[in-house]
């Protein structure tokens, strides 16, 4: 039997890149997203790589991307993915609940913004949503998600 | 001039080199002059007089007033003896309260004295300013009672931002590895510790949500324009609130239909709620016949709706009515509760523009009330808006995506352009990728009087129809969502004529 798109898009695997300043959250992920039949972690960049060359070579479909690493302007480097690697969704995560967060990270071209407290499956749900072409906001009028 | 019975002292400084003071204060210490000006304190150096705590010397630097504004520290009815220089002496009782900067930091301190030691020939004089000093006692209280509880938040709030990264950056690794550990096959011995230690993780995820929340309340204050229909919040919401209940609880609701939307977001309502409910089932954890109400009824002005959770637990004392919003203030025991929760719901119903409140007799079951105002848009006529449709035609996946999100979550039901015909009440969302849109737009709008046309990005283009909005540049969330809560407000302040 032939597989609609649709279903052809859900069967389909999500590759993620972790940018993330903290060892004890990025193989934390590695670990829980291994358990994902449909997500592959493809690695995890830090403020020490060129996040945009690194980027470019592995490819993913989604990069999860800390807005507070170090030397790192989170909402300018979503911009320039925009710019240079456009087939790239950025999902922006955070531990602060700010709005000015949430407007900007959408106003740079972010396709999520998730707050760290999120539930886990939240959090691997909004990979995958924002994989398949949704806009995954939790408003930071809602810091409890 | 009349001598004020009351000495106030402001230091705007940590080291109170300069303070302000009244003319009583200046009295007090023999200074002359009527206060009011500041000036280099007479308690950073003290030298026509020396201050005893308890018969002990006690040195500038250690004085209540100093450490107030230095460290933050509160006193409250220190005696002082001020031994002057000629001999005399006189005793001060005095209140310090610290002020603290918008990041949390001691800024300086606010201190009243009283001078316990008047000579009795000013005896009458004193009882003549007795009521004064009653009514001014009277207001410090109230003002020091403020300042404690602003304090507090203050507090929290720098407690909770500067707390809110760390916790999540480790409560998001300990979530993630306690979720992959619970999908493993493992012995029941390892199960119980993993158990225990999610219910610890819980509580701390818990006490995080209540902290931020708190901040959220000090940052903003303001409502951000979120809208509720009661009836439509409580389908989503009832069975996660009869849930919070023991086993047992009984849960019964009355919402009627015909209420306004109110001025707050879902999800805000639903923890406010949620804490309510909870709160009323622990305090009927041990009660055979326990039963909790939730009710909402308009304010008698009309202004607001109030949601009111009602038990028949055991009630409240006076000390837990007066303190139960206060936060870290809990009756309960330590694991089950933050001593957050009510102080978060009394800061979510000011956030929205409204107020928590209790009633109860002791004995008799407690009333917690959650008033919120009615949103702005049903504020003119009071007739409830309708869900609506939305059409979005632009140019762009993530564009669009990002539109249809926000508009599902502001309530609008999405719809095809070939549908425009059957809509009878709704938005177009265009930005006129092509050039037959400015004609669909404008006859979409003039098919129906409920029908609005958003346009993005085109923000010197006239359209010359009052129902044809321009939203500005696309990236711009805050003004596109304005401009939707414009076309909202429109909707409903909308006259019969209109029709």
């Amino acid at each position: 039997m032939r597989m609609s798109e649709e279903q052809k898009a859900l069967q389909r695997t999500a590759a993620v890149v972790v940018v993330d300043d903290n060892p004890l959250v990025v193989e934390a992920l590695r670990r829980r997203i291994a358990l994902e039949s449909d997500l592959t972690m493809l690695g995890a960049l830090n403020e020490r790589d060129d996040i945009i060359t690194r980027v470019a070579e592995l490819r993913p479909d989604v990069v999860l991307l800390d807005i507070d690493i170090p030397g790192v302007d989170g909402f300018e480097l979503v911009r320039q993915l925009g710019r240079e690697q456009p087939g790239v969704r950025v999902v922006m995560f955070t531990g602060h609940a700010r709005k000015d967060y949430f407007e900007q990270a959408l106003a740079s071209g972010a396709w999520g913004f998730v707050l760290k407290s999120a539930p886990t499956q939240y959090l691997l749900d909004a990979v995958r949503r924002v994989s398949r072409g949704e806009v995954v906001i939790t408003d930071a009028d809602d810091p409890d998600r | 001039m009349e001598v004020a019975p009351v000495g106030v002292w402001i230091s705007r400084d940590t080291s109170c080199e300069r303070v302000e003071s009244n003319a009583e204060a200046r009295r007090q210490l023999r200074l002359g002059g009527e206060g009011g000006a500041t000036e280099r304190s007479v308690w950073h150096r003290p030298s026509h007089f020396k201050v005893f705590i308890d018969g002990e010397l006690v040195a500038a630097h250690d004085l209540p007033l100093q450490q107030a504004a230095r460290e933050g520290r509160t006193f409250r009815d220190v005696e002082l003896e001020i031994r002057f220089e000629d001999g005399s002496h006189s005793r001060l009782r005095m209140n310090c309260v610290p002020v603290f900067d918008s990041s949390g930091r001691p800024a300086g301190m606010v201190a009243s004295s009283v001078d316990m030691s008047r000579p009795e020939d000013e005896e009458p004089v004193a009882e003549e300013h007795g009521a004064e000093l009653a009514r001014r006692t009277s207001e410090l209280r109230e003002t020091y009672d403020r300042v404690r509880d602003f304090e507090r938040l203050a507090l929290t709030g720098t407690i909770a931002s500067g707390l809110g990264h760390d916790l999540g950056n480790l409560l998001l690794p300990l979530r993630l590895r306690l979720d992959a550990l619970r999908r493993m096959t493992l012995p029941s011995e390892a199960k119980a510790d993993i158990a225990a230690i999610e219910t610890a993780v819980n509580y701390l995820q818990q006490l995080s949500a209540g902290l931020r929340w708190l901040a959220a309340d000090a940052g903003t204050g303001t409502d951000s324009g979120s809208r509720t229909r009661l009836r439509g919040w409580l389908k989503g919401a009832e069975r996660t609130l009869r849930d919070t209940l023991p086993s047992g609880v009984a849960f019964s609701v009355d919402v009627p239909a015909g209420l306004p939307a109110v001025r707050i977001s879902q999800v805000a309502l639903t923890h406010a709620i949620t804490n309510l409910v909870q709160n009323a089932g622990q305090a009927l954890r041990s009660q055979p016949d326990g039963h909790v109400h939730l009710s909402a009824a308009r304010t008698a002005d009309g202004s607001g709706v109030r949601l009111s959770v009602r038990d028949n637990g055991p009630g409240l004392d006076e000390e837990g009515m007066d303190r139960c919003f206060e936060p870290f203030f809990t009756t309960k025991k330590r694991q089950i509760s933050t001593g957050l929760g009510l102080a978060v719901v009394r800061s979510l119903a000011r956030r929205a523009g409204g107020d928590a409140a209790v009633t109860s007799a002791s004995g008799d079951g407690a009333t917690f009330t959650f008033t919120v105002p009615v949103a702005r848009s049903e504020m003119d006529t009071g007739v409830p808006v309708t869900e609506s449709q939305a059409i979005i035609t632009v140019k762009g996946e993530r564009r669009l995506a990002l539109l249809r999100t926000i508009l599902t979550h502001d309530g609008f039901e999405i719809a095809a352009a070939e549908d425009a015909a059957d809509i009878a009440k709704g938005v177009w969302i265009s930005d006129l990728t092509a050039p037959a849109d400015q004609d669909s737009l404008r006859s979409f709008v003039e098919k129906g009087s409920q029908r609005w046309a958003l346009v993005i990005g085109h923000p010197d283009q006239a359209f010359h129809h009052p129902r044809i909005i321009q939203a500005g540049a696309f990236d711009d969330i805050p003004a596109l969502r304005a401009a939707l809560e414009h076309v909202v407000q429109a909707e409903s302040a909308r006259t019969d004529a209109d029709v």
